[in-house]
């Protein structure tokens, strides 16, 4: 078996005997099987994690419960979700009136702001007249 | 005559039946696993304990949209991979938003540094521990999960293979890509002054 075989196993995790036998006898693998040791060591757990781990069945029943309750409401939360309900779609019908009103205003009466906005030099006895390409039937074109 | 374990099915069907205990069974099973595979890429021991925490629920929630089919079956439930796999994605968003880990739990210098070779034995460690870390952050996201898998959880291929629905053959691959490159990383962070890379 090569080196190269060797680091194979040994990334795999092979401890054998025949990679033992390499292994005594092949400095630079040996050098390779100390690195991967390092490289490859688990995260190590402080006081602190396993603190936190010791209180981590409790909590997450605690927390499994809470949802529980959230996903399955009693019949007070169905009343109180259903009366939220109501209460959040006549608010969103009136907060939207007024949206489509303006809309509707501003298509209506665009052009009496149009006109407003652009006669700033008129005086009190003059007409502001916006001009517009007339219409001509076909063929009567000027 | 010794009274064997109950299977991961057995123990969801009881816990979803009621059984507060089979939850405690569950969790138990594989708390450690799933904290050291977030540990990974959680900055603070609270912050591993809330992504397992979520890990757990997720993974309770899939056997509870599954019940039915669990009620019906007495097939095997394959919690452990859920759950498990939940946790490699909890990690993989927390990596991707952005957070970093201190460069090492400073309580494992503390414990073990009892004279003063050991205590420059173990603050070695603790670089190589977090040069190993930052090298593994920099790792392709598939080559980190099997690596973490691999390492933190202790799984052997077969499983790790399971959790990430890839083959056997597929995930011994990423992960000698990922000990290769981890390698040429950690010589390079090394011997960068700081032990940042680029
Ligand atoms: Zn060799």
């Amino acid at each position: 078996m090569t080196c190269d075989d060797i680091e194979g196993r040994l990334i795999e995790g092979d401890s054998s005997a025949e990679v033992n036998e390499h292994l005594a006898g092949c400095a630079a693998c040996r050098a390779f099987a100390d690195e991967l040791g390092v490289l490859t060591a688990p995260v190590s757990l402080s006081a602190a994690d396993r603190a936190a781990l010791a209180s981590l069945e409790a909590d997450t029943w605690k927390a499994w419960q809470q949802r529980q309750a959230r996903a399955r409401p009693s019949w007070f939360g169905y009343a109180a979700a259903a009366a939220c309900g109501a209460l959040v779609a006549s608010a969103g019908f009136w907060t939207a009136r007024p949206v489509r009103e303006v809309v509707v205003e501003r298509v209506v009466e665009a052009p009496a702001l149009v006109a407003e906005a652009e006669e700033p030099n008129l005086g009190p006895d003059e007409v502001f007249f916006e001009v517009t390409w007339p219409d001509f039937p076909e063929g009567e074109t000027p | 005559m010794p009274t064997e374990a109950p299977s991961d099915g057995d123990l969801c069907r009881a816990f979803l039946a009621g059984d507060r205990q089979a939850f405690g069974v569950l969790v138990g099973r594989y708390q450690l696993p799933v904290f050291a595979v977030v540990r990974r890429f959680a900055s603070t021991p609270e912050e591993a304990k809330d992504l397992t925490q979520r890990a757990f629920l997720q993974a309770f929630e899939a056997a509870q949209r599954t019940l039915p089919k669990l009620i019906a079956t007495a097939g095997e439930v394959p919690f452990k991979a859920w759950v498990l796999r939940i946790a490699v994605n909890l990690g993989k968003n927390q990596a991707r938003d952005g957070a970093r880990w201190p460069l090492a739990p400073v309580e494992t210098i503390d414990e073990t540094a009892s004279s003063r070779p050991q205590a420059l034995e173990a603050l070695e460690k603790a670089e190589a521990e977090a040069l190993t870390r930052k090298a593994v952050e920099r790792l392709p996201p598939r080559q980190r999960e099997v690596f973490s898998l691999r390492i933190d959880a202790g799984l052997p291929f077969a499983e790790v293979a399971e959790v990430l629905g890839i083959s056997e053959g597929n995930a011994k691959s990423h992960f000698h890509y990922a000990v290769k490159r981890l390698r040429d990383e950690v010589r390079a962070l090394s011997a960068t002054p700081g032990g940042e890379g680029p």
